[in-house]
């Protein structure tokens, strides 16, 4: 894959943010839900939601966006 | 013992799932919003399929969330709009008049 370009490393890093401040506001909010349905939903809201960030981490690692190899 | 004013203000400012479904359904549109704006920026063939993965799973998301709320009438987009603003309206005057809580 060709090196990314800074503006292509800005987004993903914006949206690495959006995802991981979203994921800790959903686990915030579940537990203030009273809905049986909407408890489940956000459930598996946040499951997929941690499913697209370690997708963004792993596209950071296999493909070596960091230059360092596997990132920690 | 808490007057009628504390309680309907407690009411207003308690974060119902109403509340939580608005909220989130907007979060999930921007979040859309940023994910298609990506996509369409990058030039990267990975990145861009990366993009557009996360954004076709969020639009799934975002209509399942939505039906959900429709048949428990927390959304009513197919109500008068009137009535809807006055619904709006009338729940922005009641927070808007709400005490913090401690």
């Amino acid at each position: 894959m060709r090196k990314l370009s800074e503006s292509e490393l800005l987004t993903l890093t914006g949206l690495l943010t959006m995802e991981t401040d979203a994921l800790a506001v959903a686990k915030a909010t579940h537990m203030l839900i009273k809905d049986s349905d909407l408890k489940k939903s956000a459930e598996a809201g946040i499951m997929t939601a941690e499913r697209r960030i370690q997708g963004m981490q792993q596209f950071i690692n296999e493909n070596q966006v960091l230059g360092t190899g596997e990132v920690q | 013992m808490s007057s009628i004013k504390e309680m309907l203000g407690k009411k207003a400012t308690n974060l119902s799932d109403k509340t939580i479904v608005n909220d989130t359904l907007a979060g999930m549109a921007s979040a859309s919003n940023a994910y298609l704006a990506a996509t369409l920026k990058t030039a990267t063939p990975e990145l861009k399929q990366l993009f557009s993965s996360n954004l076709t799973q969020m639009l799934g998301e975002h209509a399942a969330l939505s039906e959900m709320a429709i048949n428990k009438e927390w959304i009513t987009p197919y109500e008068n709009p009137e009535n809807q603003l006055l619904k709006t309206f009338n729940h922005s005057k009641e927070v808007l008049n709400s005490s913090i809580d401690n």
